[in-house]
C-alpha cells in the first residue's frame, strides 16, 4: 500500500510538473516572442529613421530652390508624382518595404518647412521635420 | 529504496525549478536585451530629430535676421510641427555676463563683438548663434557663426527676368577689382525659369554706336532671333551667345516685408541731407531735392523714392515703391561697393536734367533767382533746340544752303565761346557765350557735386559751339585727339561733309534736358523694371528679378515691364568681381545671412 501510494505521488508529482513546465515555458515563449518582436520593432524604427534621414538629407542637399514654393504632400504609398525632379530619387520607391511621404509648406521669409515620413508595416511610422534656408 | 525513492522523489521538482531558472534568465537577458534595443532605436531617432531640430533653429534665425539685423527676441521652446521637439535660442543683449547658451547679435556693428567665447570673438556684421533643441530625452545643441552679405549674389553684370533692351552706344565689361583693373569677361543674361521668352535686342541710334559685351550673352528663350544686335556685325562684338540657355536661379529680395520689419526704426526727419549712420524708416514717399549723404546708414523707405541730385557714401536704401534718379552721380561711393539700391518697385535712372536746375535759376518765383538767368537761359536753350532741328533736318551738309550755314555760325556764337572774347564777357547784351555766361552764374552757387557736374558739361558744351580761328586746324585735333572742341562750326563752315553725322550726334548727346552723366557704383535689385538712359555709367551690377506680368509708368510717360531691362543713350555697365566676392565690402541694412562656419553640433 505504502509503495502503490508512494508510486502515485510520483506520477502526481511528474503530472504537476509537466503541468507547471508546460506553463511555464509558454509564459517564456510568449515573453520570448514578445522580445523579439521587440527587437524586431526596434530594427524597424531604426531602419525607419535612416530611411527618413536619407532623404531628408537628400532634399536638403538637391538645394532649397527644388523645393516647391507652394505646400506639397508627396505620398510615397500611392505614389504622388514628382514635380519637378522633387523629391529626389530614389522617391517613390524606397529600401527595404519602406515607403516615403514627402511634406513641404512656405514658413515665411525664405523658410521652408520639409517633413519626410518613413512608413513600414500595416500603421509603422517615424518622423522627421527641419527647416530650410537657402 | 525507501531511502532511494525518498532521494528521487524531488529530483523531479529540482529539475524542473532549475530548468524553469535558467529559462526564465535566458528570457529575461532576451527582454532586457529587446529593451536595450528599443531604447537605442528610440534614442538614435531622438538624436536626428534634434540634430535636424537644431537645424530647422539655424534656417529660422537667418530667415528673421535677413528681414531685421537687429533681432535679438528669445525664442523659447519653439515646437516643431511634426516632430516631438523644440528649439530655443536666447540672445545676451548686455555684452556681459555671457553664458553658454547665449547668442550674440553683431549683425550691425563695424566692430568686433565678445561673446562666451571671449573678447573680440564675434566679428563685425555676423552673429554667434546658439541653438538648442530637445526631442525625447535627447538634447543637442548647435553653434553657428552667421555672417550677413548685403549684396545679391550674382556672377554677371546684369541679369533680369525678362527682355534686356539697349540703344546706342553700349559696353558691358568687368574688371577682377578697381584697384588692379585687371579686365574679366563680363556677360549678360536673361531668364530665371525654364520655358521664359525674354530676348536681348540692340538698336543703333546713331552710325558710329557700337555695342560690346566682353563676355557671353545669353537667354532661356531658345528662339533663333532671341539675340539680335542687328544685320551689321562690325558694329558690335559679343563674347558670345547662347539661345536655349539654362536659367539662372537669382535669389529674390522680399523688400516689402524687409521694409515693414524695419519700420520701428527712428523716423527719418524731413529735409535730412546726411543719414547714419544706423537705420531709418521712412513711413511714405520720399522726394530728395539736392545732395543725399548716406554715412554707414540702412534707408528704409515705405513709399516711392525720388532723387534729384546725387547719393554719396556708404549705405542702403530699400524702396517700398517706385524710384526715379535724376541727377548725374547718382549713388556712389568712393572706393567700392558700399550702396545698394532694393526697389519693390521700378527703377528710372536718367542723366542730370540741366533743364529743370537751370529753369529754377531763371524762375522768378524761385528763391535761387537770378535776372540775368532769365534772359539768358531761354536763349541757350531755345538756340540749342532750333540748332539740332536744322541738322536734323539737313543730315548731308550739302543741302546746306548760304543762308542756313550763316544761320548755324550765328547760333553758334550766341551758344559757344568766341576765340577773341575777352572775360567777362565780349558782348554784355548777351548776344553770344550765353553758355559761358552760365556756366559762370551757376559756379557762384553754394558748391556741391551738382554745380561742380553742371560747370564742368557747361564748359565743355560752350567748347564744343566755339568759333575756332582755324576751322581745319579744329578738325585735324577732332580726327587727331577726339577733341571737339569747336567742331560744329568747323565743319559746317569747311563743307567737311563726311564729319557732318558726327556733329549732329554730338550735339544730340548735349540736349539740355539730357547733359548729365549718371553714375551708380553699386548693386541695383529691383522686382519690377530698369530704364535708364543718358550716359549712364553702372559700376557694379544690376538685377531686374519680377515673378509676375505687369508694367509701371512713370509721371513722364516711361512705360518700363516689369523684369525688363532697358538701357538707352549710351551705356556702360562694368562688373566687379571683388565686390561680390568679399563680404569686408558689404553694406548697411538688411541683406543675405549665411552660415559661415558651425563652431558646435
Amino acid at each position: 500500500m505504502r509503495l502503490r501510494l508512494r508510486q502515485g505521488v510520483t506520477l502526481m508529482e511528474i503530472l504537476i510538473a509537466i503541468g507547471i513546465v508546460a506553463i511555464a515555458i509558454l509564459a517564456l515563449v510568449a515573453v520570448f516572442i514578445s522580445g523579439t518582436k521587440l527587437v524586431a520593432q526596434s530594427q524597424e524604427v531604426a531602419t525607419g529613421t535612416q530611411v527618413a534621414r536619407a532623404e531628408l538629407e537628400r532634399i536638403r542637399d538637391s538645394g532649397y530652390d527644388r523645393v516647391p514654393d507652394t505646400d506639397l504632400t508627396f505620398d510615397g504609398r500611392i505614389p504622388d508624382a514628382t514635380v519637378s525632379g522633387f523629391p529626389p530619387l530614389p522617391y517613390p520607391s524606397s529600401p527595404e518595404g519602406y515607403q516615403v511621404v514627402v511634406t513641404v509648406s512656405q514658413r515665411g521669409y525664405y523658410l521652408k518647412s520639409v517633413t519626410v515620413e518613413a512608413h513600414w508595416g500595416s500603421d509603422q511610422r517615424v518622423v522627421l521635420q527641419t527647416y530650410l534656408h537657402p | 529504496m525507501r531511502k532511494v525513492g525518498r532521494g528521487r522523489r524531488g529530483i523531479a521538482l529540482m529539475s524542473v525549478l532549475f530548468m524553469m531558472l535558467v529559462l526564465m534568465m535566458l528570457v529575461n537577458a532576451l527582454l532586457i536585451l529587446a529593451r536595450q534595443q528599443a531604447l537605442v532605436s528610440r534614442s538614435a531617432y531622438d538624436r536626428e530629430a534634434a540634430l535636424f531640430t537644431v537645424d530647422a533653429g539655424v534656417a529660422e534665425a537667418q530667415s528673421r535676421l535677413e528681414v531685421d539685423p537687429t533681432w535679438s527676441t528669445d525664442l523659447v521652446d519653439q515646437s516643431m510641427e511634426s516632430v516631438p521637439g523644440a528649439f530655443t535660442i536666447r540672445w545676451n543683449t548686455s555684452g556681459t555676463n555671457f553664458q553658454p547658451w547665449e547668442s550674440v547679435n553683431n549683425m550691425s556693428s563695424p566692430d568686433y563683438a565678445d561673446s562666451i567665447r571671449g573678447a573680440d570673438s564675434v566679428p563685425p556684421r555676423s552673429a554667434l548663434l546658439v541653438v538648442t533643441a530637445r526631442v525625447g530625452t535627447m538634447a543637442r545643441v548647435g553653434e553657428v557663426l552667421l555672417t550677413r552679405y548685403g549684396t545679391v549674389g550674382t556672377a554677371r553684370p546684369i541679369m533680369s527676368s525678362g527682355n534686356l533692351r539697349f540703344q546706342g552706344k553700349v559696353r558691358v565689361d568687368g574688371v577682377k577689382s578697381l584697384a588692379t583693373g585687371v579686365p574679366v569677361a563680363s556677360g549678360i543674361h536673361t531668364g530665371i525659369k525654364s520655358g521664359a521668352t525674354g530676348t536681348i535686342t540692340w538698336t543703333q541710334n546713331q552710325p558710329d554706336d557700337e555695342a560690346t559685351v566682353t563676355g557671353k550673352v545669353s537667354t532661356v528663350n531658345p528662339a533663333a532671333g532671341a539675340i539680335d544686335f542687328g544685320p551689321d556685325s562690325s558694329v558690335y562684338f559679343l563674347g558670345g551667345e547662347e539661345t536655349d540657355a539654362k536659367p539662372e536661379a537669382v535669389r529674390r529680395v522680399d523688400i516689402p516685408q524687409t521694409i515693414e520689419a524695419n519700420s520701428g526704426e527712428p523716423a527719418l526727419p524731413p529735409g535730412t541731407t546726411a543719414v547714419g549712420p544706423g537705420e531709418w524708416y521712412y513711413p511714405g514717399d520720399l522726394v530728395i531735392n539736392g545732395d543725399l549723404t548716406l554715412n554707414n546708414a540702412a534707408l528704409y523707405v515705405n513709399g516711392k523714392l525720388t532723387v534729384n541730385g546725387s547719393i554719396t557714401g556708404r549705405g542702403s536704401l530699400y524702396v517700398g515703391g517706385d524710384t526715379s534718379f535724376q541727377g548725374d552721380s547718382v549713388v556712389q561711393s568712393q572706393d567700392a561697393l558700399h550702396v545698394g539700391l532694393f526697389s519693390h518697385g521700378s527703377v528710372r535712372l536718367t542723366g542730370f536734367d540741366g533743364s529743370a536746375y537751370l529753369d529754377d535759376m531763371a524762375n522768378p518765383s524761385s528763391p535761387n533767382y537770378d535776372p540775368e538767368m532769365a534772359v539768358w537761359w531761354p536763349e541757350a536753350k531755345g538756340t540749342l533746340e532750333a540748332l539740332q532741328d536744322l541738322m536734323d533736318s539737313n543730315p548731308n551738309l550739302g543741302n546746306l544752303d548760304a543762308e542756313e550755314k550763316a544761320t548755324v555760325e550765328s547760333m553758334v556764337q550766341k551758344l559757344g565761346e568766341e576765340t577773341a572774347v575777352v572775360t567777362p564777357y565780349g558782348d554784355p547784351a548777351g548776344d553770344i557765350d550765353v553758355l559761358g555766361r552760365i556756366r559762370d552764374k551757376v559756379a557762384l552757387r553754394t558748391p556741391g557735386p551738382t554745380e561742380a557736374f553742371l560747370v564742368e558739361k557747361l564748359a565743355s558744351l560752350r567748347s564744343l559751339y566755339q568759333i575756332p580761328e582755324d576751322a581745319g586746324a579744329a578738325i585735324a585735333n577732332f580726327q587727331a585727339n577726339g577733341d571737339a572742341t569747336g567742331l560744329v562750326a568747323a565743319v559746317a563752315s569747311s563743307g567737311e561733309a563726311a564729319l557732318w553725322p558726327t556733329a549732329t550726334s554730338l550735339a544730340h548727346r548735349t540736349e539740355f534736358d539730357k547733359i548729365g552723366t549718371s553714375h551708380f557704383n553699386g548693386v541695383v535689385y529691383t522686382a519690377g523694371g530698369f530704364h535708364a538712359e543718358n550716359e549712364v555709367n553702372i559700376v557694379g551690377a544690376l538685377l531686374a528679378i519680377s515673378d509676375t506680368a505687369g508694367t509701371t509708368t512713370f509721371p513722364d510717360g516711361t512705360v518700363v515691364p516689369w523684369g525688363d531691362v532697358r538701357l538707352k543713350t549710351g551705356t556702360r555697365v562694368t562688373f566687379v568681381e571683388d565686390y561680390f566676392d568679399n563680404n569686408a565690402l558689404s553694406t548697411p541694412g538688411a541683406g543675405y545671412v549665411t552660415v559661415d562656419v558651425w563652431l558646435g553640433r
